[in-house]
């Protein structure tokens, strides 16, 4: 996808509301920011077709404003989290008990498939979900992530460290249930 | 080290295929809003009218034949057809073929008693000595009806593994059947 494939497309829906450009422009993008709705919204199907549909509206509605000081789907992306946030209402922040820093990683060298990592993904409270899945997974800068979610770059640093710490113990708690099944 | 990034997350899958309707949703919000305006290709849109009215005219004709053998007393179901916007008229030929091919393979086993397309005319009859006003065909819900089969079929789930096999569903329609009271 060329930038340049980008701009065209928008130019002939913003200027004549073209619906053939807009389906490729649909065609194009949609499966990232599906995916990307699915992973925030921790695999709800149902949520994440709305919160497409709605972002799709929004930025239809915006797309003559749009100035390409980023990249198109970085820019489609800000609509999904910031319709998403709405949808779920959830804290920007969020505090688990005995939160700290970890004295011992068990996690070091062990290594997880897909399907473990979106698991321990979904199970994180939503607030470091979206950190860890903007950073982690599409490798937004804190100062991004703090433009979309609306925290500081410091706050998206340390709800990061959070997330990841609680990721790890899920991880390790999965892999330990695990091994109680098999022996 | 717990806020090092678990291995893995930065090759997860990164697109994942949205819902086939989704698109048509969207497309239709942004048309109620004045945001898109279709852009059908014609030749498409004669083409499926074309198909269609040869469909349903086969559909007629294979209906409308006496069947061979003993009255059928199977119960009768009404299959409902809708349809929702035109962007799915895509290959219209193959399309009839795939219908025409669901025809014979329910005329076989002497299930159709009827098939027929509807025009694009509504009228509503709101009241008894009222008079019958013309209205727009309703969109909503699961779309446009677009045509209705009846079928021959032991029971509803024999009904609905009936209409599962309607290529209209994978022209992304969809059906709503209704059992038809024996008189």
């Amino acid at each position: 996808v060329t930038d340049r494939d980008d701009r065209e497309l928008v130019q002939r829906i913003a200027g004549a509301g073209d619906e053939r450009a807009f389906g490729e422009l649909y065609d194009r993008h949609t499966p990232y920011l599906y995916r990307l709705a699915l992973r925030l919204g921790a695999g709800d199907e149902a949520l994440a077709a709305d919160v497409i549909h709605e972002a799709w509206v929004r930025a239809t509605e915006r797309l003559s404003a749009f100035e390409w000081r980023s990249a198109l789907r970085t820019w489609l992306a800000g609509f999904v989290v910031t319709v998403h946030r709405e949808q779920v209402r959830e804290p920007r922040e969020v505090t688990l008990a005995g939160d700290g820093p970890a004295t011992e990683d068990r996690t070091q060298g062990a290594t997880w498939d897909g399907v473990d990592l979106e698991r321990a993904i979904a199970a994180l409270p939503a607030g470091y979900r979206q950190v860890l899945v903007l950073h982690d997974v599409e490798g937004y800068t804190h100062a991004e992530i703090g433009a979309l979610l609306g925290l500081d770059a410091g706050t998206s640093k340390s709800q990061l460290a959070r997330a990841r710490q609680a990721m790890r113990s899920a991880l390790t708690a999965g892999d330990e249930k695990g091994a109680a099944r098999d022996r | 080290v717990t806020d090092e990034l678990p291995e893995g997350l930065d090759a997860l899958e990164r697109e994942t295929r949205p819902p086939p309707r989704l698109k048509a949703r969207v497309l239709r919000t942004l048309r109620e809003r004045g945001l898109l305006r279709h852009s059908g290709r014609p030749w498409r849109m004669i083409g499926a009218v074309a198909a269609a009215l040869a469909l349903f005219a086969l559909g007629l004709a294979l209906g409308r034949s006496t069947p061979s053998g003993p009255p059928d007393t199977r119960p009768q179901f009404l299959l409902l057809l809708y349809q929702r916007g035109a962007d799915t008229a895509t290959d219209t030929l193959a399309q009839v073929h795939e219908y025409v091919a669901w025809a014979r393979s329910i005329r076989k086993v002497n299930g159709l008693v009827l098939g027929e397309e509807l025009d694009g005319r509504a009228q509503l009859v709101a009241a008894e000595h009222a008079p019958a006003v013309p209205v727009p065909v309703p969109a909503e819900g699961p779309g446009a009806l677009v045509g209705l089969f009846i079928v021959r079929a032991g029971d509803m789930d024999e009904a609905g593994r009936i209409a599962r096999g309607n290529p209209h569903l994978r022209y992304g329609g969809s059906i709503v059947i209704r059992p038809i009271k024996p008189t």
